[in-house]
C-alpha cells in the first residue's frame, strides 16, 4: 500500500521533468552530412565473405558516405572485389597475413587506427563469429557503446534490436561520437554486388604485437548456402533416431530443395548433427522463405530462431505433435518414407 | 497404501494445476488438452521412487515452457501474417 502511494508521488514529481525535457532529440540536416560510416568486411582465403555485406546496406540507410575496411594477406584483391559492390565510397585495406584469421586482439587495434585516421561516426559489422569477436574490443578501446546485433535504423543515431531471444523489441539511441554497431544479416539484404566503382586505398598498419597465437580450425565444409541467409532451410529434429539416418535423409532433400541444413537443439544435442547446423536461441537465427522441418514435435523453445520463416512446414507422424499449431502446413506420415518420396518427386520435376 | 514425500506430492499437485491453468488457450480447445493432460500425469502414478517423481516434475516443467512458448510463436506468426505486406 505504501509503496503504491510513494510511486506515484514520485511519478508526479517527475512529470514537470519529463516536459521540460524532450523525449527525442532534434535531428541536424547537417550532422547527416558529416555522418561517415565504416563497414568492416570479412574476408577468408582471400575472399570476400558475403554475409558481411550487410552491414553496407546497413550504411546505405543511414546515409552519408560509406568506407568499407578488409586485411589479411590477399586484402588487395578482395578489395577489388569489394570495389564492385553498389553503394561503397572508398576501400581501405591493409595487407598483410597477421590480420589474416581475424584475432581480435591485433585487428581491434588496427581497426581503431584507422577509424581515428578517418574520422568515421558508424562503424558497422555483420554478427558473425568475426563480427562478435572483434566489435566488442574496438568498442572498448574508443570507449563507446556498442550497440549489438540490430535489425532495423531508425535515425544516425536510434536503433532497433531484439533483446530477451527476440521477445521484446528495444529501440536504443546512443549518444556516443562514434557508434559501434553489428547487424543482423537476415533483417538487411545483401547489397548489389556489381556496378559500383569505389577507390582503393591502403590504410595504416600498427603492427600490434598478438599475444595469441592462431593454431587450428575444425570447420564443417559445405558446398550448400550458409544457413544464416539461406532462402530455404531444411531441419531435422530427434525424429530422426541416429546421426546414420540424418546423413541419410537430410542432405538429398537439401540438394533436391537447394536449401540449408539445420538441426534442432535435442537432435545436436544427440549428435546427430554438427553444432554449426543448431537453429535457435542458442544457435543460429534463420529467416528463409520455406522452413521445412522433419522430425520436430516440441522443441518449440529452439524453433524460436526461425519465427521470421515465410512458411513453416512440419513433417511427423504423429497428428497430435504441437509443431502443427504453428505451422503453415502440415504433413502426418512417417518421415522414413515421406521424406525420400519427396526428395524423388523434386528430383523428377 | 505407500506414503510419498508430501513436498513432492504438493510439487506434482502444483505443476498440474500450472498446466491445466495454460490449457485454457490452447489452439484446439481446453477439453482436447486437459483428457491429455489428465492421460499423461495419470500414466505416471505408480511412481514411488522420489528420483523418478523428480524426473517427471522436470518433464513437466519442460512441457510447460514448450506450451509457452507454442503460445508465443502462434501469437507471433499470427500477428505477422496479419500485419505483413501482401
Amino acid at each position: 500500500m505504501f509503496s503504491v502511494a510513494r510511486r506515484s508521488v514520485l511519478r508526479q514529481a517527475r512529470t514537470p521533468l519529463r516536459l521540460s525535457h524532450p523525449v527525442t532529440v532534434p535531428q541536424y540536416s547537417a550532422l547527416s552530412r558529416l555522418l561517415s560510416t565504416l563497414a568492416v568486411l570479412e574476408q577468408k582465403d582471400g575472399k570476400l565473405q558475403n554475409s558481411s555485406l550487410a552491414g553496407i546496406t546497413a550504411g546505405t540507410k543511414l546515409g552519408g558516405s560509406i568506407t568499407a575496411f578488409v586485411a589479411g594477406s590477399g586484402a588487395r584483391s578482395v578489395a577489388d572485389e569489394a570495389a564492385k559492390v553498389k553503394g561503397i565510397e572508398k576501400i581501405i585495406y591493409v595487407e598483410s597475413d597477421a590480420y589474416d584469421k581475424g584475432l581480435p586482439e591485433n585487428f581491434a587495434p588496427l581497426l581503431v587506427e584507422n577509424i581515428k585516421k578517418g574520422g568515421f561516426t558508424h562503424i558497422v559489422a555483420g554478427v558473425s563469429a568475426f563480427g562478435k569477436n572483434l566489435m566488442p574490443r574496438v568498442a572498448a578501446l574508443l570507449d563507446s557503446q556498442q550497440i549489438s546485433d540490430i535489425t532495423s535504423i531508425e535515425s544516425e543515431d536510434t536503433f532497433v534490436r531484439p533483446i530477451y531471444a527476440g521477445n521484446a523489441i528495444l529501440t536504443v539511441q546512443s549518444s556516443d561520437s562514434i557508434k559501434i554497431i553489428t547487424v543482423r544479416g537476415t533483417a538487411f539484404p545483401a547489397p548489389e554486388v556489381e556496378g559500383g566503382s569505389a577507390t582503393v586505398e591502403e590504410g595504416v598498419d600498427p603492427k600490434a604485437e598478438c599475444p595469441t597465437e592462431w593454431i587450428s580450425e575444425d570447420l564443417a565444409k559445405s558446398d550448400r548456402p550458409d544457413l544464416g541467409s539461406a532462402s530455404k532451410v531444411v531441419s531435422g529434429g530427434r525424429g530422426l533416431k541416429s546421426k546414420e539416418e540424418f546423413d541419410r535423409l537430410m542432405p538429398p532433400l537439401a540438394d533436391a530443395l537447394g536449401a540449408a541444413i539445420g538441426a534442432s537443439r535435442a537432435a545436436v544435442d544427440s549428435g546427430f548433427a554438427d553444432n554449426s547446423l543448431q537453429v535457435g536461441q542458442t544457435g543460429k537465427n534463420v529467416a528463409p522463405q520455406l522452413y521445412l522441418c522433419a522430425g520436430i514435435s516440441g522443441a518449440i523453445q529452439h524453433l524460436a530462431g526461425m519465427k521470421d520463416s515465410k512458411v513453416i512446414a512440419a513433417i511427423n507422424k504423429d497428428p497430435e505433435a504441437p509443431i502443427f499449431q504453428v505451422a503453415d502446413v502440415g504433413l502426418v506420415s512417417d518421415l522414413f518414407n515421406s521424406v525420400p518420396e519427396l526428395t524423388e518427386k523434386l528430383k523428377a520435376q | 497404501m505407500v506414503f510419498t514425500n508430501p513436498a513432492l506430492r504438493h510439487q506434482v499437485i502444483q505443476i498440474y494445476k500450472q498446466l491445466l491453468f495454460m490449457g485454457r488457450e490452447y489452439p484446439l480447445g481446453y477439453d482436447y488438452y486437459r483428457t491429455r493432460l489428465h492421460k499423461a500425469f495419470a500414466s505416471q502414478q505408480h511412481l514411488t521412487d522420489e528420483e523418478q517423481i523428480k524426473k517427471g516434475i522436470a518433464r513437466a516443467e519442460f512441457v510447460k515452457k514448450e506450451i509457452e512458448a507454442l503460445y508465443f510463436l502462434k501469437r507471433y506468426r499470427t500477428l505477422r501474417q496479419r500485419y505483413e505486406k501482401p
